[in-house]
């Protein structure tokens, strides 16, 4: 639509003075509006998680619900926190899941640095080995399950961390390498022929020059990985055991003790988005930076 | 110190041809200037030289050593990219200290290097700072920096002043044309700029299509071009062309038909066998004046520009649009600048082609 400036401009004039200051506040208010009943919208589940995992058991089943809370109780934390007769301490859990997200994610992000910088910068496989790559991650995860499970017990590799390492941090390179790519073609290649020319090889040009250039999208892929394998579930369900399972494994399984301590599920959810909540938190800096600078197209 | 030399030199993207068949010998000390409208190929064939380009055919002699498959840093040459290309992440100091710290150099070696040249460059107050905290023309004194630290064999410029503003580009022109005198090396700086090529030059190569066009000393290139393209090429305002046949042409004179038809007499003579062919003349603005010459050109005014100093008189002789300079201030009345007088001397004939026709200067 092309408007002649000439007419909007006699409209806007038309319009007495009070009036077009109340349509710019509208207009501003508007946003607002949109963004806040969403963010209730969103924020609403986890604030009630927040309320139950600090309810005495009794009041949760409370009706009509309650939407403050009228006691408060650190029972349900100090359950989970230092388990039960029924029940393993969270904190193991979160261990194993520590463990096995930083472990996987950081060789994803070594693998998967080097595989989108070759890539992007030496065009090694031309168009179609990125989209292979990333062809990787268009499968479900469940459908591998049965194969995986096959392969992993043959291997000894079932209820290991060394099994889940390799299970996550394989998933996770193809995002890796998706993600990187973009920054990877968007940074300049002369930095990297300043340092050949500087007398710098092909490895030193990557870890001196590239690497330090290419850190903001690293950190948004330590990000993504470290959230994904923080949070999966349906591979780690079925590969993990007794011995090495995650927090997403512990979750479910209070659930189907005896009672269903939903109470306990709350305060163990909770607990559970702590790392997560931080690392992001640590890494906003950076993702600020990185999602703005770099090529997520 | 070094010699280079090109030898049928030819590089291909795919089955693009972009370099097709480059001669040149540079000698020890020179400052040569690759000029050339955009896409010409300057940047391929200058990274070619430097070693981040593969070479499709052809050789590359470096003091008498073919370096085809020599890395850059084994060429021995330092490079100025047009976007500087410093390390962002590295302080000044870091950034020049780089290639000393590749090469090995002890870390008092390092400081010391890096401190003598930032106080040639007056950049002593700033080796602390990163890149982003510095202004256009110290990030560029920042990437000679990192060139002159290691004392290299042949520094090659890709046009290194092309992001800065007018008043900067002659201050650091300036601080170029002294870094060569000081450093007496050889370098190679490609340009888009006429002023640079002029005023740096040893030699200019003027390259078209990935082919030299011709080589040759600023003024003899603008004195004497090889043919319209260079002629063109060098100069603002653009040299003049008129179009014309050429009628007779004896030993003392030719005649030629400007394309309206009117007849001029040249005090030059031609080979007289490109009788009846159709040429181009070429007068450079600054030759053309108000008045009388060795011959005159018919002239219709349609425009006078001043520009303080000099004023340009544009307008048609025989139908080709030219531009006249004139030094002398006040108005010039359209009905007087019927016709413009010409130094012979400064003459320029090219033929069909656009090749530069021979003359010489008639006796009379
Ligand atoms: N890596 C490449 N792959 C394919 N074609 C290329 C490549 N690099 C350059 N070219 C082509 O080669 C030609 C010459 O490029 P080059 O950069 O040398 O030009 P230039 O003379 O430096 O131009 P400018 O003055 O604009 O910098 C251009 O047509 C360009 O498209
Ligand atoms: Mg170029």
């Amino acid at each position: 639509m092309t408007r002649n400036p000439q007419t909007a401009n006699a409209v806007t004039r038309a319009v007495p003075r009070s009036r077009r200051a109340l349509r710019n506040r509208i207009r501003k208010a508007v946003p607002w509006a949109v963004i806040s009943a969403f963010l209730i919208f969103a924020l609403f589940p986890v604030y009630w998680i927040i309320l139950i995992a600090f309810r005495p058991r009794d009041d949760i089943f409370q009706f009509p619900a309650a939407l403050m809370p009228s006691n408060l109780s650190l029972d349900n934390i100090r359950y989970v926190w230092f388990g039960t007769q029924t029940n393993d301490p969270v904190i193991g859990f979160l261990g194993t899941s520590l463990v096995i997200s930083v472990t996987a994610s950081v060789i994803a992000l070594a693998f998967g640095v080097c595989c989108a910088y070759a890539l992007g910068r030496f065009r090694i496989g031309g168009k179609f080995l990125s989209m292979w790559i990333l062809s990787q991650r268009f499968l479900p995860p469940i459908a591998l399950v049965v194969p995986l499970y096959l392969m992993f017990r043959q291997l000894g590799l079932l209820d290991t961390y060394t099994g889940l390492i390799i299970l996550y941090a394989t998933f996770t390179i193809p995002i890796v390498v998706w993600l990187m790519l973009g920054y990877v073609e968007s940074a300049p290649p002369e930095l990297e022929e300043a340092a050949y020319v500087d007398g710098a090889g092909y490895w030193t040009a990557f870890v001196r020059v590239a690497l330090p250039v290419l850190k903001p999208g690293l950190s948004v892929a330590a990000v993504f990985t470290f959230i994904f394998i923080w949070n999966e579930y349906v591979l780690a369900y079925q590969l993990a055991g007794d011995d090495v399972a995650t927090i997403t494994v512990y979750l479910p399984r209070l659930r189907s003790a005896i009672a269903e301590l939903y109470g306990e599920i709350a305060a163990a959810s909770l607990l559970s988005v702590l790392p997560a909540i931080l690392f992001a938190g640590v890494m906003q800096r950076f993702l600020v930076r990185g999602l703005a600078f770099g090529g997520l197209k | 110190m070094a010699t280079l030399k090109l030898n049928n030199l030819r590089k291909s993207f795919g089955s693009v041809d972009i370099i097709k068949g480059v001669d040149l010998e540079i000698e020890d000390g020179e400052f040569i200037v690759f000029i050339g409208p955009s896409g010409c190929g300057k940047s391929t064939l200058l990274r070619m030289v430097s070693g981040l380009e593969e070479v499709t055919s052809g050789d590359i002699w470096l003091d008498g050593e073919r370096v085809n498959d020599h890395t850059p840093f084994e060429r021995g040459v330092a490079m100025v990219f047009q976007s500087y290309a410093l390390y962002p992440h590295m302080t000044v100091a870091q950034n020049m200290g780089f290639p000393l710290k590749m090469a090995d150099a002890s870390a008092d070696e390092i400081e010391r290097k890096v401190r003598s040249t930032a106080e040639i460059l007056q950049l002593g107050h700033l080796l602390d700072r990163r890149p982003d905290q510095l202004s256009g023309g110290q990030k560029q004194r920042v990437a000679m920096g990192r060139t002159i630290v290691r004392d290299p064999k042949l520094f090659l410029f890709d046009e290194p002043l092309s992001n800065l503003d007018a008043d900067l580009r002659i201050e650091m022109r300036v601080e170029i044309e002294k870094l060569h005198k000081r450093l007496a090396s050889t370098m190679i700086y490609v340009t888009h700029d006429q002023v640079e090529a002029m005023t740096l030059a040893d030699r200019i190569v003027v390259l078209k299509d990935g082919l030299i066009e011709q080589i040759g000393a600023p003024l003899d290139l603008y004195e004497r071009p090889a043919n319209t393209f260079v002629a063109s090429f060098l100069g603002a305002p653009k040299i003049n062309f008129l179009d014309a046949t050429l009628l007779d042409s004896d030993v003392n004179s030719s005649k030629l038909a400007l394309s309206d038809g009117s007849q001029i007499a040249l005090p030059i003579a031609v080979d007289p066998s490109s009788q009846g062919q159709s040429m181009k003349i070429g007068i450079r603005p600054e030759d053309l004046v108000l008045g009388e010459g060795d011959f005159t050109v018919p002239f219709q005014m349609e425009l006078h520009e001043r520009l303080g100093p000099t004023s340009y008189l544009h307008g048609l002789c025989a139908g080709n649009p030219i531009i006249a300079e004139h030094r002398r201030r006040g108005n010039v009345d359209p009905e007087e600048a019927r016709s413009l007088g010409v130094d012979a001397a400064q003459v320029h004939l090219f033929d069909d082609a656009g090749v530069s026709v021979k003359m010489t200067l008639g006796a009379a």
